[in-house]
């Protein structure tokens, strides 16, 4: 660098170092740089990008307030809507007529009488299809339509006035309104009316309500008359091949409604989306719910009360899909209600239950098995309930009060979206809400004042992501991920904690496999092992972590999956018998003279080889005759059968473990101080008789352990198969635990060996030459000093199960059930990433959602891994300070 | 694990024998066999067995099945006891519980023996998968055969396996005669064996012709057509419709689609001549069951009297088989035929990623080491880096696909290839270049930690003689440090290619398919591809073996995958092993 200047040898130099030296010194210490933050910044850009990607999904709805324009009609509107450009809107107004307006002026482009000659008594709800249904005085009803339409114009046709027309202006035109886009092109847009011919309903009856849903077959209408009748029909549709004239016909049923006291009729019909259930509505919150799923032969099945407190029904709106009923009162109160099944009693021991359909007509008078329920109640405002909005997309509502405020809500989560508020003393009479959720309009005698907005990603709030949520059509608030389905009324459910809980459940599992298998190897391969074998071994157990995870998850899903369902019992018993089997072998050891033991200790290790498969053989050979005993003969069966039954024999199986660390504790605590103190007194053999005798004591104790606990908790009427056992499925925690157990045996046995070996040689000499054996100096000596390196071993090979992907992906079912039972699916966050990124829209809630998971799993594999590196940083100064 | 061998305080195993010292009572010196844990010994040391048989087991069981897929074993010809005739390969046998309900498919004299038969067995009947093919015929690929349902087993001498390249896959079938132009001439099996195998190759070689001319030559046209096509579709989004460059474009357009016309009727004639040539003769076969059919000699790939061969001429079947494997297209979903696609997008794509990651991770890793001012930032990134190294490779993926393919690709599309919103996206979905440099991300940590090893492995006093010597650092970098790093870094580079091209799950999303009919790398301008999709080792295993209609029929082709591709990572860490292993011998320098 200094390459001009004195020398240290204070001579001043003969010649300057050469140009390219220098040069070259500059470009490569600049590229060096350069290139090493680059990518250092690259790395750290992964984290980066996944924050900036899932942060919208947390920033709320955005409002902003335009200018309120003067609107009147001499009557008084009954309906309102605006077409999707925001460009014009339009009202059916009291007096049957249909107008249309600018909505950037309140301008009225022109008023028309739609049924003359007929006084409008009824007008329905949009439907799907903005399809209207309207009753009349004379008690014919009509059918019809209500859409825009935009169309760009051809500007070198058009007129000249509309030539002149600035961006982002429009104009009235032709009966509509044209539009100069941002781009240059102008729109033409217009909203139509078309209602067909009368229908005759009942003759000079008055129609007092109306509603119509538009089903994939056709319409089905719901209408009252003045005398009380309820007809629910169905309109048929023949089209005369001659005149080519379409003829409606109605057909269905009726029923008298009895009015209530005073004599009154309900005020609001309304039919749910599928027909199958029409609610007859009361202004003093009285709903009927009237079982329509026979055409025919309606009747009521229910009557709930919608308002508490004497407070009147001020508004009536059904969300996307005509399943949820948005009801609003003079408290301020705004609830959502749709039909749950009615919670059945709990199955008795060995019945079982036939799911009864919906769709067959129910022939038992009175209830359906269905109820009401109001599932989502939204935070409370002390004014009355004006109006409400619902989206045509999603299930965003907006409520509007007397107090002149308007709220947007989500109705899923009931997350409070924003705020907006008149601006003068004016009370929202009609509230709209533009289809493309970009705009939210409220009319008021004053005019109609309007707001644009930016709704974000409702659907997600950091409460709604883990809480459970009450979904549409569910008995209660659950824990469920269902991210998309063909519907468009369809709700998401975006619930990550069923992921979570595949993710802690698989984690569990192969930690659980994993764990003592590499700890306990890593031990014998640094204290007992030869170090001729040990640097063939371990390499070999290495070889396993660069095995592709693709490659175990296809193996455990078609090789080892079935196998494991085939013999199930085996794998289970083998469980048990190998780890007792070298317990076992281990203690018969001792029975060997000791003058073979000390000859034979070097071949140790063929030895133990060798106990393996004669287990193995053990737990086959008795597989059989042990299911035979406690499952019927089969094991499978049994998990499939419903609780109740013969369940001691599961609770068995499950406290085995439990039992084991009882005699475990019963042993070192009581019976070893024993033997040590008697060991002084007896021969070498007797000793080893004695040890052999207390381990089969300790099998035979820890078996009567269990068999009581099992039993116990059988009477008391717990059963293992709703809770850790369960129905069986091929793909399950118990082969992914298996297989991603294998995964990570290799990372935590090279990590924990390292970690052994680094504890240094004098303190293992210093506990030998105290007279401790090899086990005693492993044990006391080795094991906690290289405590903290074992420790942050078994933190990264955690942080490899949480995001392995493959091998749950193909092994785990993916199914995203909250389930505890170890032969039941789950699906990981990792895999349900893999499965869904690639068909979520990008940018979509859906996309934003996934892209959290990933930031999860990022955020917690680092933590966990930096908090294992500088465990093991200090672990290391320690061993070296030692 | 019932038992302890824990002493309950530290006193007790030892005191013996200090006691004994200094009161020689010599009987009390033995140790208690509680002290020696023998049972945990055994039981650590048994689950070090048990970690061992999974490995072995592992690679036995991929291995046992991997190797024999492509051995041609006997065709047996079974006649079931119902009198239904099936012949074609054993694929496996299994001991099974026959329900009730099977049996009583059977006609009623029969049911009484294989009742019997189940009870002389206590309910456990053996049974074999038989791989019948013949799809077109028998609408499946597979039957199960029990052991009581058998009536006879034969060999049929003529019994023939012909691989076809149609979709119906494998024929089995006896061998009748010959066809000639839709003439039969030759009857007996053996003459038309004889003129098969005169007839075969020329006929292969006229079917790769026609294979080549319908790819190359045709694709060749057709995407210069389709060239024009985006073109004069840009034109018209960049420029209005109407303007002088659109014009000019739809002259070009009609230009090169009127003078390419030409062209491709030419070919196309060639085609309609060579097949004709191609189709001229056919083989008679019949099945089992007694029916005939006739395959064209152009649609069959391979056909084989498997029960005639001698085990020289198996070994000839077995290592052409394998050969095509490694060398063709895939056929039939990817049950049949070769992955050669696949080897070359993972070869394609490793090394792509190979180019990115060395050089970004050496120039980090020479930062952190050389440059970098040593003190709390350096080692808090130096931690990071590491750590990333355990950040799941979903996650990775989960960034390549939002940032390469949607964001820089997505803006590379609008910019560059505004015909990219008619015609779909070009950059702007997954394809060899984001998925390569996805890769790269996820393993330059490991590259980086790697060569950080390697450099400070090289010992102080080769750089101070360096520098004594006047050499300026970058000097000493150059010509000292990084020739003696080498063996370092390029383990860190094989180590991070091993884990490359067996990483699955961020391919998932940014680029590796099911099937890409073009490869990433090809003869065509300008050879390297970067936004084409490409098949991959790795994923071909997830998508034949877990998403293929028939796993069945599928499986024995993952098998033979998992193994490609396990040799593959092997040897790229038996490489990385032995230069990790040189390393250490030629600089005995501790690594921390």
């Amino acid at each position: 660098m200094e390459s001009s200047g004195t020398t240290f040898s204070g001579y001043r130099r003969q010649r300057k170092t050469r140009l390219s030296v220098r040069l070259g010194e500059t470009v490569s210490r600049l590229l060096i740089t350069l290139g090493g933050i680059g990518t250092i910044i690259a790395v750290a850009l992964v984290c980066i990008f996944l924050v900036w990607v899932t942060i919208p999904l947390f920033s709320g709805a955005k409002t902003e307030s335009r200018e309120q324009q003067r609107l009147t009609w001499p009557g008084k509107p009954l309906l309102m809507g605006v077409d999707s450009d925001q460009i014009l809107g339009w009202a059916v107004l009291a007096d049957g007529s249909f107008s249309t307006f600018r909505l950037d002026t309140g301008e009225i482009i022109l008023t028309q009488p739609l049924f003359v000659g007929a006084a409008l008594t009824a007008v329905s709800h949009p439907s799907r299809h903005d399809q209207f249904l309207v009753g009349f005085a004379d008690g014919t009803i009509r059918l019809g339509k209500i859409s825009t339409t935009a169309e760009l114009l051809d500007e070198s046709k058009a007129a000249t006035e509309l030539k002149a027309l600035v961006k982002n202006s429009s104009i009235k035109h032709n009966g509509g309104v044209a539009h100069r886009h941002e781009n240059g092109s102008i729109s033409f847009h217009q909203a139509k009316a078309v209602f067909d011919a009368p229908v005759a309903l009942a003759a000079g009856q008055a129609v007092r309500a109306v509603d119509l849903s538009t089903r994939s077959t056709g319409p089905i209408l719901a209408s009252l008359t003045a005398d009380g009748k309820l007809r629910i029909s169905e309109v048929t549709e023949t089209k005369n091949l001659i005149t080519g004239k379409v003829k409606r016909e109605l057909s269905g049923g009726e029923m008298m409604v009895t009015p209530r006291e005073g004599n009154r009729l309900p005020e609001h019909v309304l039919i749910n989306g599928v027909g199958d259930n029409v609610y007859l509505i009361w202004n003093d919150g009285t709903l009927q719910r009237v079982d329509a799923r026979s055409i025919k032969s309606p009747r009521i099945v229910e009557e709930v009360k919608l308002t508490e407190g004497g407070a009147e029904l001020t508004a009536l709106q059904f969300m996307i899909g005509k399943t949820t009923l948005i009801t609003g009162d003079s408290s301020g109160r705004v609830r959502a209600w749709f039909r749950v099944q009615k919670e059945l009693p709990p199955l008795k021991p060995g019945e079982t239950r036939k799911i009864v359909s919906h769709t067959g007509p129910d022939t038992a008078a009175g209830s359906d098995e269905n109820r009401l329920v109001a599932a989502h109640e939204l935070p409370q405002v002390n004014s009355k309930v004006t109006s409400i909005a619902t989206s045509s997309r999603s299930r965003i509502l907006a409520v509007s009060y007397a107090d002149g405020s308007s709220h947007l809500f989500n109705l899923t989560n009931e997350r409070p979206m924003a705020t907006v508020q008149l601006p003068d003393k004016g009370v929202t009479e009609q509230l709209i809400l533009a289809p493309k959720e970009d705009g939210l309009y409220a009319w008021s005698k004053e005019g109609i004042a309007s707001w644009s907005l930016q709704t974000g990603h409702p659907e997600v709030s950091l409460g709604s992501l883990i809480r459970p949520i009450w979904y549409e059509g569910y008995p209660g608030p659950a824990h469920v991920w269902q991210s998309s389905s063909g519907d468009d009324a369809f709700e998401s459910k975006f619930g990550l904690w069923p992921l979570v809980f595949g993710t802690l459940k698989a984690t569990f599992y192969s930690l659980l496999l994993g764990v003592p298998l590499a700890l306990c190897a890593a031990v014998y391969t640094r204290e007992f092992l030869h170090p001729r074998v040990r640097s063939v071994i371990k390499p070999t157990i290495e070889v396993m972590a660069s095995l592709p995870s693709v490659v175990l998850g296809f193996l455990a899903a078609l090789v080892i999956a079935p196998f494991v369902s085939n013999s199930l019992m085996t794998i289970v018993l083998g469980f048990a018998f190998v780890p007792l089997g070298f317990v076992l072998a281990g203690f018969l050891w001792h029975m060997l003279p000791s003058k073979w033991i000390r000859a034979l200790q070097g071949f140790r290790f063929l030895f133990i080889i060798t106990v393996l498969p004669c287990m193995i053989l053990l737990a086959v050979w008795l597989a059989g005759p042990i299911e035979q005993f406690l499952f019927d003969g089969d094991f499978k069966q049994w998990l499939g059968r419903p609780p109740g039954k013969n369940s001691a024999s599961g609770w068995l199986i499950l406290l085995l473990p439990v039992g084991g660390l009882a005699t475990l504790f019963l042993i070192s605590n009581v019976v070893n101080p024993w033997i040590r103190t008697m060991s002084r007194k007896v021969s070498v053999s007797r000793e080893a008789i004695l040890n052999l005798l207390k381990c089969v004591l300790g099998i035979c104790f820890n078996l009567a352990v269990a068999w009581l606990g099992a039993h116990l908790l059988a009477w008391l009427g717990f059963d293992p198969r709703t809770s850790f056992f369960g129905v069986y499925d091929q793909r399950n925690a118990l082969v992914v635990g298996m297989m991603m157990g294998f995964a990570i045996i290799p990372i935590i046995y090279t990590l924990a060996e390292d970690a052994l070996s680094s504890v240094p040689d004098h303190l293992r000499s210093a506990s030998l030459g105290c007279g401790a054996t090899n086990w005693q100096t492993a044990s006391r000596i080795v094991l906690p000093t290289a405590m903290s390196g074992i420790f942050s071993a078994v933190m990264v090979g955690l942080g490899r199960a949480v995001g392995e992907t493959m091998i749950v992906l193909m092994a785990a079912g993916n199914v995203p059930v909250l389930d505890m039972n170890i032969f039941n699916g789950f699906r990981t966050l990792s895999a349900n990433i893999a499965v869904e990124l690639p068909e979520a829209v990008q940018g979509s809630t859906h996309y934003r959602t996934l892209f959290l998971a990933a930031l999860t799993l990022f955020i917690f594999t680092f933590a966990l891994n930096t908090f294992a590196e500088s465990m093991r940083q200090r672990f290391r100064k320690r061993a070296f300070e030692l | 694990m019932s038992t302890t061998k824990r002493p309950v305080n530290e006193s007790s195993s030892t005191m013996p024998i200090l006691s004994s010292v200094s009161s020689r009572r010599v009987e009390k010196l033995r140790t208690s066999q509680l002290a020696y844990g023998q049972p945990w010994v055994w039981l650590f040391g048994g689950t070090l067995i048990i970690c061992l048989v999974m490995i072995i087991g592992l690679l036995f069981l991929i291995l046992r099945f991997g190797i024999p897929t492509f051995w041609p074993s006997r065709v047996v010809g079974i006649t079931t006891i119902a009198g239904a005739k099936y012949m074609g390969d054993v694929v496996r046998t299994e001991d099974y519980r026959p329900e009730q309900n099977h049996i009583d498919t059977l006609p009623a004299k029969l049911q009484e023996a294989a009742r019997k038969y189940i009870a002389e067995h206590q309910g456990k009947v053996e049974r074999q998968l038989i791989k019948i093919g013949n799809f077109e015929l028998t609408q499946t690929h597979h039957v199960w055969v029990s052991d009581y349902e058998v009536q006879n087993e034969e060999y049929p001498e003529w019994a023939m396996v012909v691989e076809r390249s149609t979709n119906d896959g494998r024929f089995f079938g006896i061998l009748e005669g010959f066809m000639t132009e839709g003439k039969l001439t030759a009857t007996s099996a053996s003459a038309a064996w004889e003129a098969y195998q005169e007839h075969a190759g020329e006929i292969r070689s006229l079917v790769r012709e026609i294979e080549h001319l319908n790819k190359h030559e045709l694709g060749r046209l057709s995407s210069s057509i389709k060239d024009a096509e985006v073109f004069v579709k840009e034109q018209e989004l960049r420029y209005r419709k109407g303007s002088p460059q659109h014009e000019k474009a739809l002259v070009r357009l009609q230009e090169v689609s009127s003078s390419l016309k030409v062209e491709q009727d030419q070919v196309a004639q060639q085609l309609a001549e060579l097949n004709v040539k191609a189709g001229k003769y056919a083989l008679r076969l019949k099945t089992f069951d007694g029916k005939k059919k006739n395959i064209l000699l152009s649609e069959i790939v391979r056909a084989v009297p498997v029960n005639r061969l001698g085990t020289m001429a198996k070994l000839g079947v077995y290592f052409s088989r394998w050969g095509e494997f490694v060398s063709d297209d895939p056929r039939n979903s990817n049950t049949e035929g070769g992955v050669f696609p696949c080897i070359w997008g993972t070869l394609a794509m490793t090394l792509i990623m190979t180019l990115f990651v060395v050089p970004f991770g050496v120039l980090a890793a020479l930062y952190l080491r050389e440059y970098a001012k040593p003190g709390v930032l350096v080692s808090t990134i130096r931690i990071a880096v590491n750590n990333l190294a355990g950040v799941p490779s979903i996650v990775f993926g989960v960034f390549g696909l939002g940032f390469f393919c949607y964001l820089l690709g997505g803006s590379i599309d609008s910019i560059f290839f505004p015909a990219s919103q008619i015609f779909g996206p070009k950059y702007g979905t997954g394809g060899l270049l984001w998925a390569s440099l996805t890769l790269a991300l996820l393993t330059v940590p490991v590259v980086i930690v790697a060569t950080e090893e390697a450099l400070a492995a090289v010992p102080r006093s080769m750089r101070e003689g360096s520098y004594g010597c006047g050499a300026s650092k970058w000097q000493t970098i150059w010509r000292i440090v990084l020739p003696r790093a080498m063996p370092g870094i390029l383990t860190g580079t094989i180590l991070a290619m091993a884990r490359g091209a067996g990483e699955v799950a961020p391919l998932m999303l940014v680029g590796a398919m099911k099937i890409a009919p073009e490869l990433p790398i090809d003869g065509v301008f300008p050879f390297v591809h970067p936004e084409r999709s490409f098949m991959h080792l790795g994923f071909h295993i997830y998508d034949v073996g877990f998403q293929s209609p028939d796993s069945e029929a599928a499986k024995p082709m993952v098998f033979t995958t998992t193994l490609l591709l396990i040799m593959l990572i092997a040897v790229l860490n038996l490489a990385a092993m032995w230069l990790r292993n040189r390393l250490r011998r030629k600089y005995l320098v501790s690594q921390f």
